[in-house]
This record gives C-alpha cells, sequence and structure tokens, in this order.
C-alpha cells in the first residue's frame, strides 16, 4: 500500500486516512442471518391461505384449481390459513389438519399451482429451499 | 471516563477479504458480516485488547484529530451493534 507524500516527503497519514475512515452516515457493516435459521423460521411461521385473495369466495377443484362455489366434485376454502409447518408435512404425504384426504389432496395442488405475486407464494418457495 | 472498547480475540473470527469488501464470521454468535474498510482493521485493532478511541486511533495510525474521533466513533457505534465490538 502506498502512502500519499506530501511536499516534505512526509506519508500525509492523517489526510488519507480521513478519507478511508468514511462518512459518519455512510454504514461499513451489514449483517447475514444465519441462512438455516431464516429458514426454519420461515417454515415455523408462514402462513399459506387457501384460496389467497385472489380467490375469494371460491373454491378448490379436486386437481386445485379454483371454481364457482358449488361446482360438483370440489371443496369449499380453508377458513383459516395453513401454517407452513403443515404444509411441508402435506408435500411429504400428509394430510393437511382439519381436512379429509381428498381436500387436503386437492389444496396441496392448489398450493403448488401458486406463482410468483399469488399469496402465500413465498411462504411455499421457501418450504423448497435445501435445509 | 473513558469509553473503552474491545472486540473478541483474534481466534473468534475468520476474515476473508472479498474483492474491495471483508466477509467477517464471528464463532460466537454463528452470524456473518460484510464489512467495508475501516471495519476490519477497527475488529484487528480491538481483538482482546480494551482500547479508548485515541488508543485505537493510536493503533490504527492515524492522528486523533476532531474529524477522526467522530469517524471512529461512528464505526465504533456501528460495530456495537452489529455485535463485533463491546464497551469495555
Amino acid at each position: 500500500m502506498t502512502e500519499q507524500k506530501t511536499e516534505k516527503g512526509q506519508p500525509d497519514l492523517s489526510r488519507r486516512r480521513a478519507l478511508q475512515l468514511g462518512a459518519i452516515g455512510a454504514a461499513t457493516v451489514v449483517s447475514i442471518r444465519p441462512a438455516l435459521a431464516q429458514t426454519a423460521g420461515s417454515i415455523l411461521n408462514c402462513e399459506i391461505p387457501v384460496p389467497g385473495p385472489q380467490g375469494a369466495g371460491q373454491s378448490i377443484a379436486a386437481d386445485g384449481r379454483l371454481v364457482p362455489t358449488g361446482t360438483a366434485g370440489s371443496f369449499p376454502g380453508s377458513y383459516r390459513p395453513f401454517k407452513g409447518e403443515d404444509v411441508k408435512r402435506a408435500l411429504r404425504g400428509g394430510t393437511l389438519p382439519g381436512t379429509s384426504y381428498d381436500q387436503s389432496q386437492a389444496y396441496v395442488k392448489y398450493i403448488r399451482r401458486l406463482q410468483q405475486g399469488q399469496s402465500g407464494f413465498t411462504c411455499y418457495a421457501s418450504l423448497q429451499m435445501p435445509r | 471516563m473513558t469509553l473503552l472498547f474491545s472486540a473478541d480475540p483474534a481466534d473468534g473470527f475468520k476474515i476473508v477479504p472479498l474483492d474491495g469488501l471483508t466477509a467477517l464470521y464471528h464463532r460466537r454468535s454463528g452470524m456473518t458480516h460484510v464489512l467495508a474498510e475501516p471495519a476490519p482493521e477497527i475488529i484487528r485493532a480491538l481483538a482482546g485488547q480494551r482500547l479508548d478511541v485515541a488508543g485505537l486511533a493510536a493503533t490504527l495510525g492515524v492522528d486523533c484529530s476532531p474529524d477522526n474521533a467522530s469517524a471512529l466513533a461512528a464505526r465504533l457505534d456501528e460495530l456495537c451493534e452489529a455485535g463485533l465490538v463491546s464497551r469495555a
């Protein structure tokens, strides 16, 4: 590393260092939370509504599509959102709490079809991350 | 009363240069931080030491002018908030 020299040939430490010490309002530290803890927290706390606001009042068909209420073979939406932990279990073959087997299958298909921007998508995506 | 600052001993950190920045893993908290100059130099200077701002300035090789002292105080505040430096 080279020092700036003054006219007398001495290192001008104060000037050079003053620049390096940074401005008072300029942050020099960014903290990264442990990824594992963050993932675990998301899974425990995030929620997926079935259906989300985009399908309010509609039912869930057996293949996971939104259909008008009363459509044969469809299931009414869940009155409360599912926790990420519940969904993770259901994705591994379990049943969502408070649902029948077929109803849970339809809800899981709905969740698998979620796309970016839809309520619950970020939660679903976080369940896919390797741990 | 003069405020003293300290950081964990040098083996409490894993420091890796990343182009112009520095990644620092703090073993005790399990947290990783990305630091810009002069934060890594401050951590190294305070590792296992207890220094006031004037002592820190001397260790870093800067004069303790009012400008430098206030810049160092701002850096120390950030590092304390991140849990990397403590007020001893």
